[in-house]
């Protein structure tokens, strides 16, 4: 008997998977604080059935059988026999983390992973086993008693009906058997009873009844011989006994009913190939994508249309071939920019796909900090590019477990403060103009930036007079320097100081920025600016050393003209002033190190100012070409290490121009001149 | 004439294998899914399908209360619970809601093919 071919189904497997384990994980989580809230607990009880069939169909038992532990303990809760307590749902999140574990090895193509389970699942099993052996048995409202054999009818048929070793659950196909012979006449007694088949956990292998039918004996042996899974049906000439002996499975099944005989196959061992990534797209989306380049493909049989008639055409045609033409360019610039919104639109999903693990996150960071958190989420249809939301995840990760273990006071500290004892996180995303953005913010003590200027002074960063000089949003700022850490001790929470910098650094890398507002004593609020998209960009071009830079809008403040005379030389580097201010100045041909300075050629020099959100810097450009939208591709392995480049873009006139990474830029020019400090955006 | 049979599962996975299982059906057939009890009786009210493989565990609505509603309608609705092993007290439940017969996951393509047969002759 062939399995199914399991291959066909990993990725189905997979993904619905992910989502199961994810809304186990969001429920109980839940569930902590609404313990009595019965669809919670359904919901994991649900996640964990599905899996637990599904694991084991694609071969995955572990995984199965704690699913299985899983669902046995939310059954006993489902049953009002087991109280939800924090040590609870730590052991049922300790479960969802094991299939956690266990979905990571299938992606990678193990059959389970190497660590042993059988601690927690024997943990899960006392969980759900102590309930139920301490819990009052439950009583069915069955039928009623049947008559007792004595008092059975002289015309009753008695049979004994075998049922198929290899059968799943014998009780409820002895039910089913019942329930058909019903059919037939009543049933006057049975062997096990109808209570003992719905109430206890039986495995009969064989059954006896008693009917009384207007069928003949033989029609009911050939009507219980013909019912599926059983093995043989014997005749018996005298009521069975009332206290027959314990049911045993048949010796052989004699086959005289058709059934299946053999055992179940074992599925086929789970693939080696990883799982490819998908995009769950709308229908709709796609029925709309196929209308546009339906509509394409009118508009190019009538340009071609149209060449055909430009060529055959007189003098005096022409201007009315023009305007055609005209509206042809026109029809299509328009498809094509619907077409583009369409494609992008594909790539956007939810956010809640990454918001949904944090609860989850915040709860394990509350309970380890003895802290009480309350945590809240806004925003969570707000959609974002798929390229965008894998890469925020880490750096969420770490300003919530910041704002748990740093800004959230312990509830005493609260309390004297005449807060309420609970302290609130709130993670939010919105849609603002062509970027979304994502804060994190929290109720708590906020930062001090006294505090910082004192820390940043102890560690050698600042000297006394450079700290008394910050702004306090200068000093809060701070908290993004590398190394820089106020925490007194490394903690297992919010990671080992290599904090905000490091989040700071990957949002930039996708075209964000980290803004930080704080009151003390009222809380803290860090927001992610992000662009909507990664893969379409508007960017100002210019030339530089006859290449074509792109830098993206977001990051360009203006664009000056500065004249030789206008420029003075701070320890030999160019700076000119601005608005009353010092702004550094770098040859961006230069500061690519893809060609020499040639700053003194030109009586007038371009400067484009762009800023990283926190430094400004004017870059010397040979041209400014004007700005286009851009398609960003990337960059083959080739050009991959190349930092201050975040990718490259053909032009409208076919040209190649090269994206440029703004922040990383500012930060390499920094290092090759240290004396060129940018100055405060 | 083809069999019209639909299949009942919240889980797209197993939607997938059953369906996959029923290729390998000697006659014509024409499958139908639901993904809720709510789903499947709307569906079956307006399909009347031959035969149904019903799941126990869904969202909205229970296999249960689906088989229960279809067959007091439908009388000689035919509705097999697909169950997981150990859900021996839900498929007598099932039984007495009016599902003719079971199977039992992980699914064998054979068993299936087996119980599609021999229920859609019965």
């Amino acid at each position: 008997m062939p399995g199914l071919d399991s291959n066909e189904f990993f990725d189905i497997f997979i993904q619905e998977a992910t989502e199961q384990i994810q809304n186990m994980d969001q429920a109980l989580v839940a569930m902590e604080s609404r313990p009595r809230d019965s669809d919670l607990v359904d919901e994991v009880f649900r996640a964990a059935h599905s899996l637990k069939a599904a694991a084991a169909s694609q071969g995955f038992e572990q995984m199965s059988r704690i699913a299985h532990a899983i669902e046995n303990v939310l059954d006993e809760v489902r049953g009002g026999r087991l109280a939800v307590s924090s040590e609870l749902i730590d052991l049922l999140l300790s479960g969802v983390d094991a299939l956690k574990t266990h979905l990571q090895s299938a992606l990678q193509g193990q059959q389970a992973p190497a660590d042993d389970f059988t601690g927690l699942l024997a943990a899960l099993r006392d969980a759900a086993g102590q309930a139920s052996s301490g819990a009052p048995c439950e009583q069915d409202s069955g039928p009623p008693p049947p008559p007792s054999a004595d008092s059975l009818p002289a015309d009753a048929v008695h049979l004994r009906i075998s049922i198929l070793e290899s059968c799943p659950m014998p009780a409820a196909r002895a039910w089913l058997i019942l329930s058909l012979l019903r059919e037939h006449g009543d049933v006057l007694f049975s062997d096990p009873s109808p209570e003992a088949l719905q109430g206890e956990d039986i495995a009969p292998y064989e059954l006896t009844v008693s009917l009384a039918s207007s069928l003949s004996a033989d029609e009911l042996l050939q009507i219980a011989c013909g019912l599926p899974e059983v093995a043989d049906v014997q005749l018996l000439a005298t009521p069975p006994s009332q206290s027959p002996a314990p049911s045993q499975p048949p010796s052989s099944s004699g086959g005289s009913a058709p059934g299946l005989a053999s055992p179940p196959e074992q599925p086929a061992p789970p693939p080696a190939t990883p799982a490819q990534q998908t995009v769950r797209i709308n229908v709709e989306h796609i029925d709309a994508l196929m209308n546009l380049v339906g509509e394409l493909v009118i508009n190019r049989t009538r340009l071609s249309n149209l060449q055909q008639r430009f060529k055959e055409a007189a003098a005096s045609d022409i201007p009315h071939l023009v305007s055609t033409f005209q509206q042809l360019t026109g029809h299509l610039a328009t498809i094509v920019t619907e077409l583009q919104e369409r494609v992008m639109q594909t790539r956007m999903v939810p956010i809640e796909q990454v918001f949904m693990r944090f609860p989850r996150l915040v709860r394990d960071a509350a309970r380890r900090e003895g802290k009480q958190v309350e945590f809240l989420i806004e925003g969570r249809d707000t959609e974002l590019d798929t390229g965008i939301i894998q890469n925020i995840v880490d750096p969420l990760s770490h300003l919530l477990r910041n704002a748990v273990a740093h800004g959230i006071e312990p509830p005493d500290q609260r309390r004297a403060a005449g807060k309420p004892p609970q302290g609130r996180v709130t993670l939010g995303a919105y849609q603002e103009g062509s970027n979304i953005i994502i804060f994190v913010r929290d109720d708590g003590a906020g930062i001090d930036p006294e505090q910082l200027r004192r820390a940043a002074v102890q560690k050698g960063l600042l000297t006394q007079a450079q700290a008394s000089a910050l702004s306090d949003q200068q000093a809060r700022e701070l908290i993004f320097t590398p190394g820089f850490s106020t925490s007194a001790q490394v903690n297992d929470v919010s990671g080992r100081g290599v904090g905000m910098d490091v989040v700071r650094a990957n949002i930039e890398k996708i075209g964000g920025q980290v803004e930080i507002t704080s009151t003390p004593g009222a809380g803290t609020t860090i927001s992610l600016c992000l662009p909507l998209t990664l893969a379409i960009i508007r960017a100002l071009l210019v030339r530089s050393a006859d290449l074509i830079f792109a830098l993206p809008l977001p990051s360009v403040k203006h664009v000056l003209s500065v004249s030789t005379s206008q420029l003075s030389y701070v320890k030999g580097l160019p700076t000119v002033l601005v608005e009353g201010r010092v702004l550094p100045l770098a040859d961006l041909a230069h500061a690519t190190g893809l060609a020499e300075a040639r700053l003194q050629t030109a009586d007038k020099t371009s400067v484009v100012v762009v800023s990283d959100g926190h430094q400004r810097m004017g870059l010397i450009v040979g041209e400014i070409l004007g700005n286009e939208e851009l398609v960003i591709q990337p960059l083959g392995k080739m050009l991959q290490h190349i930092r201050i480049l975040s990718g490259a873009a053909i032009l409208g006139d076919g040209h190649l121009s090269l994206v440029l990474d703004v922040p990383m830029l500012l930060r390499a020019i920094k290092q090759q001149s240290p004396a060129t400090c940018p100055v405060a955006a | 004439m083809a069999h019209k049979i639909m299949i009942v599962d919240d889980a797209m996975y197993i939607r997938a294998v059953l369906k996959k299982a029923l290729e390998g059906f000697a006659g014509n057939l024409s499958v139908l899914e639901a993904s809720t009890g709510k789903e499947a009786v709307a569906l079956f009210e307006q399909e009347k399908p031959d035969l149904v493989l019903m799941d126990i565990t869904m969202p909205e609505m229970d296999g249960i209360t689906a088989t229960a509603t279809i067959c007091a309608s439908n009388p000689g609705a035919k509705i097999v619970i697909c169950s997981a092993l150990g859900q021996q007290q839900m498929v007598i439940d099932a039984v007495n809601a009016g599902a003719k017969d079971y199977i039992t996951k992980p699914f064998q393509p054979d068993q299936v093919l087996e119980i599609v047969k021999r229920n859609l002759a019965a």
